[in-house]
This record gives C-alpha cells, sequence and structure tokens, in this order.
C-alpha cells in the first residue's frame, strides 16, 4: 500500500514496487498530482519518479533536466553493476535471429 | 549533434552489460534529447521480457520480472522527461531505404531484418551518428557514410 515517509527533509509519496507491477497506472495519480514519488522495493528506495507537470514544463522548455544516470544505474544495480561481462552484442545476436524449427 | 540510438543501447542503458559505463556516459554526454523511434522502443519492451522468459527458462542473464518492471517505468519516465525523444519518420521512406541496404549487405553479411531497418530510420532521420552496440549495424553503418557511437 502506499505511504508517506520523510526524505531530504521533505514528505516524499513512495509506491512500493509489488503495488506498480500489480497495477502499473497506481503511479498515473500521483504523477499528475505534482510531486514526486519514491518507489521502493524491499523497504529501500531503488527510483525516484518526477511529476508529469514537472516534466512537460521541462519538455515544453525543449531542455533536458540533469540526471546522474550513472549514480542512479548504480542506485538500481548495485556498485558491481558497471563490471558486468554480458555481451550485449551476443544478446541480441540470439535475440534476433530467427526461431529454428 | 543528433544521435539515434538503437535497442541494444537503450538495452545496455538499463541493464547491467559489458559496455553499460559507456551506453550511460554516452546518454550523460548529449546536449538535448537522443531520438529512438517506435520501432526502438518496442524491440526494446520485447527484449526485455524476452529476457524475463529466458530467465524463467534457466538462464541466469536473464531478468526477473520485477527488475525489468522497474527498468521500464524508468523508460517510461525518462520519455516524459525527455531523455528519449520518439521521432516519426516517414516509414514508406524508411522501407524504400531498407529494401536498398537489404540489397547492398544482406546477400554478403546475413543481416537481420530489425537491424536494417534501425540503420535505414536513422538515415531517414538523418541524424549524425547511430548509437548501436550492434556489430551488424554499426558495420552497415559505417558502410553508409553513418557515424556510430558509443
Amino acid at each position: 500500500m502506499p505511504c508517506i515517509f520523510w526524505h531530504h527533509h521533505c514528505v516524499v509519496k513512495t509506491l512500493a514496487l509489488e503495488d506498480i507491477y500489480a497495477d502499473p497506472h497506481q503511479l498515473d495519480s500521483y504523477l499528475v498530482s505534482g510531486e514526486p514519488v519514491a518507489v521502493v522495493r524491499d523497504g529501500q528506495a531503488v527510483a525516484e519518479f518526477v511529476p508529469h507537470k514537472n516534466a512537460m514544463k521541462i519538455a515544453g522548455e525543449a531542455e533536458r533536466p540533469f540526471i546522474d544516470f550513472r549514480a542512479r544505474f548504480l542506485k538500481m544495480w548495485g556498485p558491481d553493476a558497471l563490471r558486468s561481462e554480458v555481451s550485449v552484442a551476443e544478446q541480441f545476436e540470439e535475440f534476433r535471429r530467427p526461431r529454428e524449427l | 549533434m543528433s544521435a539515434f540510438a538503437e535497442t541494444s543501447c537503450l538495452f545496455a542503458f538499463y541493464f547491467p552489460r559489458a559496455v553499460s559505463e559507456q551506453a550511460v556516459l554516452k546518454i550523460q554526454s548529449l546536449q538535448g534529447s537522443a531520438h529512438i523511434s517506435s520501432l526502438v522502443r518496442y524491440e526494446f519492451q520485447q527484449a526485455v521480457w524476452f529476457e524475463v522468459w529466458r530467465r524463467a527458462n534457466g538462464n541466469l542473464h536473464g531478468l526477473n520480472p520485477t527488475d525489468a518492471q522497474t527498468e521500464l517505468a524508468a523508460f517510461d519516465l525518462d520519455l516524459e522527461q525527455g531523455v528519449w525523444d520518439i521521432a516519426r519518420p516517414d516509414w514508406e521512406s524508411v522501407i524504400v531505404r531498407a529494401q536498398c541496404l537489404t540489397l547492398s549487405h544482406t546477400p554478403r553479411y546475413g543481416m537481420r531484418a530489425l537491424d536494417i531497418l534501425h540503420v535505414a530510420t536513422a538515415q531517414q532521420l538523418a541524424v549524425t551518428e547511430l548509437l548501436s552496440f550492434d556489430t551488424n549495424q554499426r558495420r552497415i553503418a559505417l558502410a553508409e557514410g553513418v557515424a556510430v557511437s558509443p
């Protein structure tokens, strides 16, 4: 269930990832409210989503907000995530290969 | 500078792969949005759920459904914030270009349809660089005079 907690000295709404998985549209009402939403998994925040209103304003100004993608990536996947040895080229070679009948 | 990102770049940007750091730093360095197409968006979603299926069938490099859902949500938010821009090329023109690329490259290199279509889209959009980690696409793009990155 959605809850509220203190984060960076302001109230941030949170949604459990499981709730979003069950109903992806649960995010909609939160984002249109104009307040940020934190997504939590096992009690840990894994993503922070900004409101639609701010996003539309940004799009209208033809500017991209600064997002530290590297920090976000490491926050989601852990400190060793950028040391993966899995080849995306090999993955897509298999993904796009016609299925053998 | 304008860039067209194809699906392998998106995947490495959102999921841990050997080239993820390159993908993240490249997107970070762009001044504006990276262009994608509705076809790239669809193929990305398909690739994510394909990896969920692979995990469910014993492949440890596949994805669990929770991680897949999380990153697809992040992708949707990034679209809204302008990290990605869904370009709308004239698809008939893209197909015509793709037919030409097929004649030039498929008999020699065995290219796949989607590889050809992504490069043809980049050409049709007249972007300055194609962001791809796909060996085949990079080969076609370079042969056609399209810069590739990262």
